[in-house]
């Protein structure tokens, strides 16, 4: 026998055993069991979510000999012809190919002749949307009083396309995306029948990428079925065409580090693999769209457990804007894409103009910033006074907790002059100032500067750990103030640790300071004072067990 | 109102030879003709005394013979659906149907509108073992045969209820009718969520009678599960939401709209109310007033007026021609092949709602 697709073999047959579907399966269940079916039934919905079948459930429930409640029995003669398609009482038409009104004009002719074996004429027209003007017209008068035993299932997946004229003599039910969740059980129940091992992760992918329709889930699984046991990620990227959720993922991660060089090595991997550059740069604004409707819209992403988490997190790190700029030069890569002959030369142009793209809305935002405060700057004072506001701006978290109070003169004349600094910062490097925007100047002790970054921005801080951006801020520090000043950078949550070990500190300093009278060299106080800022000020005694 | 009055004169035995029904709630009217056909089918229950046809299928001079000839064993019902007597002259006021009519008719369609003359007479003389039953959507009381019918038999309106009570009392009755029950509250829900068409309303109480089962009462719950919000409420909802700068409810109700909306017309609604939020945040800060806001934008409805004048205060004319500028590049990648058109319509709105 030849070989049955999954989705037609798993064809629920029973309304039981319809997934996702609770509301049309109690409507239609009640209207069986009280004898109260509609002459006209309209089911819309995405596709792949049950709409034929439970239209072919229901002709078999009314027409079935030995109807058990209100689902068929699927053993009676009538039952077996509509299952095979050979019932002479359910017609099916496909209303894409059957249009017109000459279609339409017969159907309304043989409506009229009672059924030929079965209590009921049902006539399933799928697809109805594409009925034309006329042919829907010449429906009306036969959906609005039909012959009594006729019923019409109408199906379409655009129900905007149905004239309200239609929609007003039909009991029309909308079938839901069914959740990716169902489809996950339903995809295992098939393995576990099948006995073929798939991973779980494989299947989740799967039903995340079926969009709610059960069909396509069943579509991919057949073709994964093709591949040897078991079943991975892998072969589902495989199955579907795709570069793979976790290379865009990759992608996006190398667009935040902002590193031009990353990105294009990144897309060389692809197209190394064989991949496509535009497939890669549509799967990539797929990836960004969903992260966009996450930050934005609260929307869960419809990705594997694991690729959602790092969309989660790369969302929270890139921000709005930035995606929002660039999605927007990728759309407009995109079409470009379309008329190029060489692929791989415009998809590398597109990600170098992503992250151009990005630096000018850094520097942009940066413009921005004397703008955003209450008091525009007037243009004779401008940087005195943008000193001067976006002081308050840098050093707004101070106010959770007070700056650490060693080396206080020196933290003021820095404070006063960090918009010189960020300015000049600015001037070597953009991607630097870029992330030295996140930080504020929370203290100075000794020749160290600490540099507080929000929590959620360890990114930042650990970029910012790198030596190429540190040793720029150095050098402009040491340019300005006329000494070497190391940088410390720390998350607010440290700081706050820090903050709080503050009187702890000052006994130690105390103690180190007791010491120091007890005959501490100048060397060793260096190296007590390094330990502090690296360990903390606490005191931990250490004691071998006996 | 028409139905109860075509349900007394069966009581009162008193069905005219000829009634002319027509209106735009067609659910009242098919309900009234299937009491009609009761009747009859009760005086002769083989129905051969029942003839139905439409109105493109037969020339009047039929239509008079048919009325003329009694039954054998009852009355003689004649129902005349869809009656093209009264749009000629009118250049085809109903689009498709119309076409259809003509279509379909051929011959008939284009000599009908002579031969209503064959109906007037036949008005003058009614045969009064017939009950002729002409049914249109619209009529025109101006011609002579309104006014012979009007003198000969009756003319019913069918039309919808007028204002939200009458509408609540309609949905609480057919509910009744039904053997179930609905608190004005879930009734006020359903007509939000459905629409105001009794066609539909009927078909939706029809579905939640069988989907609650044995209960007795029609909850919010059973309609938020079984029927199918309109568009318009999901459009509306949508505006608000954009209005009210809630990216989350918004992106969720574009969704919506665009699984039944087509996307250039979803952005049209968004552009126009971006531009009504405009006028209003520029005549806030002029210190102008609904009334104006309403002259100048030409809102009828106080409501709306009042709403949008209300969600202007939180936006700057400055914020909402930025976002008027962003639709028009957005109008333009849209025409112009510029992406995937609900990924552009999705950056409209979250751009549009960033504080």
């Amino acid at each position: 026998m030849a070989y049955l697709a999954l989705y037609r073999e798993w064809r629920p047959k029973n309304f039981r055993d319809i997934v996702g579907q609770e509301h049309v399966r109690v409507t239609l269940t009640n209207a069986l069991l009280r004898g109260k079916v509609a002459h006209a039934y309209l089911f819309s919905g995405p596709r792949g979510t049950g709409k034929t079948t439970a239209a072919k459930i229901l002709a078999k429930a009314l027409n079935c000999n030995s109807r058990d409640g209100a689902e068929p029995c699927n053993e009676c003669s009538s039952c077996r012809d509509i299952d095979q398609g050979l019932a002479l009482d359910v017609l099916e038409i496909d209303a894409a190919s059957n249009r017109g009104i000459d279609e339409i004009r017969d159907l309304r002719e043989k409506v009229k002749l009672a059924a030929s074996s079965g209590k009921y004429k049902v006539y399933i027209i799928d697809e109805v949307h594409m009925l034309t003007t006329e042919a829907f017209n010449a429906l009306l008068k036969t959906l609005e009083e039909p012959p009594a035993s006729v019923v019409f299932v109408l199906a379409t997946t655009e129900v905007h396309k149905v004239p309200l004229t239609i929609l007003s003599r039909v009991q029309r039910f909308e079938f839901h995306r069914i959740s990716s969740a169902g489809i996950t059980n339903r995809l295992q129940e098939v393995c576990a029948a099948l006995g073929r091992q798939v991973e779980e992760k494989a299947l989740q992918i799967i039903s995340v990428k079926a969009e709610g329709g059960l069909r396509d889930a069943l579509s991919i699984l057949d073709q994964c079925l093709l591949q040897d046991d078991p079943i991975r990620v892998e072969h589902v990227y495989q199955a579907i065409g795709m570069v793979g959720e976790t290379f865009s993922a990759d992608l996006t991660e190398a667009l935040l580090e902002g590193d031009y060089g990353l990105v294009l090595s990144k897309l060389e991997e692809g197209v190394a693999l064989g991949r496509d550059p535009r497939q890669i740069v549509r799967e990539l604004l797929d990836y960004l769209r969903q992260a966009l409707l996450f930050l934005a819209g609260g929307q869960e992403p419809l990705l594997s457990p694991d690729v959602a988490e790092r969309l989660n997190h790369q969302s929270k790190r890139a921000g709005l804007s930035k995606i929002l700029t660039w999605i927007n030069v990728l759309l407009k890569g995109e079409g470009e894409l379309r008329y190029t002959s060489n692929g791989r030369l415009a998809a590398e142009m597109i990600f170098v103009q992503t992250l151009y793209e990005q630096d000018k809305v850094v520097c942009d935002e940066d413009q921005k910033i004397p703008a955003i405060s209450k008091k525009p700057p007037k243009s004779s004072e401008s940087k005195k006074e943008t000193a001067e506001e976006s002081q308050p701006a840098n050093s707004a978290h101070l106010k959770k907790a007070e700056p650490i109070e060693v080396g206080q003169a020196d933290f003021s004349v820095l404070l006063a002059k960090w918009p010189e600094v960020l300015e000049e910062v600015k001037r070597k490097k953009k991607s630097t100032h870029a992330f030295l925007l996140e930080g504020r100047p929370a203290g100075v002790i000794g020749e160290t500067l600490y540099l507080v970054f929000k929590d959620g921005y360890s990114f930042h801080r650990d970029k910012f750990n790198q030596p190429e951006n540190r040793t720029v801020v150095e050098s402009v520090l040491e340019d300005l103030f006329g000494r070497r000043i190391n940088i410390n950078n720390l998350t607010e949550k440290e700081y706050m640790d820090l903050h709080q070990a503050k009187n702890d500190t000052q006994v130690a300093i105390k103690g180190l300071t007791d010491q120091e009278t007890r005959g501490i060299t100048e060397s060793e106080e260096d190296c007590i004072q390094k330990a502090v800022e690296f360990f903390g000020a606490e005191l931990v005694h250490i004691s071998k067990d006996r | 109102m028409s139905l109860e009055i075509v349900n007394q004169d069966i009581q009162n035995k008193q069905i005219p030879s000829i009634y002319l029904w027509y209106g735009e709630d067609r659910f009242s009217l098919t309900e009234a003709l299937k009491i009609l056909k009761q009747e009859f089918l009760r005086e002769d229950p083989s129905g051969s005394g029942i003839e139905v046809y439409l109105g493109k299928d037969i020339l009047p001079e039929e239509v008079a013979a048919l009325a003329n000839t009694s039954a054998f064993f009852s009355r003689r019902l004649v129902i005349v659906d869809d009656i093209p007597y009264f749009n000629q002259g009118k250049g085809n006021p109903n689009q498709a149907g119309e076409e259809d009519v003509k279509e379909e008719a051929g011959l008939h369609a284009e000599s009908e509108g002579s031969n209503a003359d064959c109906l007037i007479s036949y008005c003058q003389n009614p045969n009064p073992a017939s009950c002729l039953v002409l049914v249109s959507e619209k009529v025109n009381r101006g011609r002579k045969l309104y006014k012979e019918i009007v003198r000969a038999g009756k003319v019913l309106e069918f039309s919808f209820p007028k204002g939200q009570s009458a509408w609540l009392n309609w949905v609480q009755k057919e509910t009744k009718r039904r053997g179930k029950i609905i608190n004005p509250a879930a009734a006020s829900f359903l007509l939000e969520s459905s629409g105001h068409q009794t066609g539909i309303l009927s078909q939706d109480l029809d579905k939640l009678c069988l989907f609650i089962g044995d209960k007795q009462e029609i909850n919010r719950e059973a309609i938020s599960a079984v029927c199918i919000p309109i568009i318009e409420t999901t459009i509306f909802a949508m505006l608000d939401a954009i209005a009210a700068g809630n990216p989350h409810d918004a992106i969720q109700r574009l969704t919506e709209v665009l699984s039944q909306e087509y996307y250039l017309k979803v952005h049209t609604m968004i552009v126009r109310q971006i531009r009504l939020l405009l006028a209003g945040s520029i005549l806030r800060k002029r210190g102008g007033s609904v009334e104006q806001l309403m002259e100048v934008t030409g809102i009828r409805s106080s409501f709306e007026g009042n709403k949008i004048f209300r969600q202007a205060s939180g936006f700057t004319p400055e914020k909402l021609c930025r976002a008027l500028e962003d639709c028009l590049q957005t109008e333009i990648a849209l025409k112009s092949s510029g992406g995937n058109p609900q990924l552009l319509l999705e950056m409209v709105v979250i751009r549009f709602c960033q504080k």
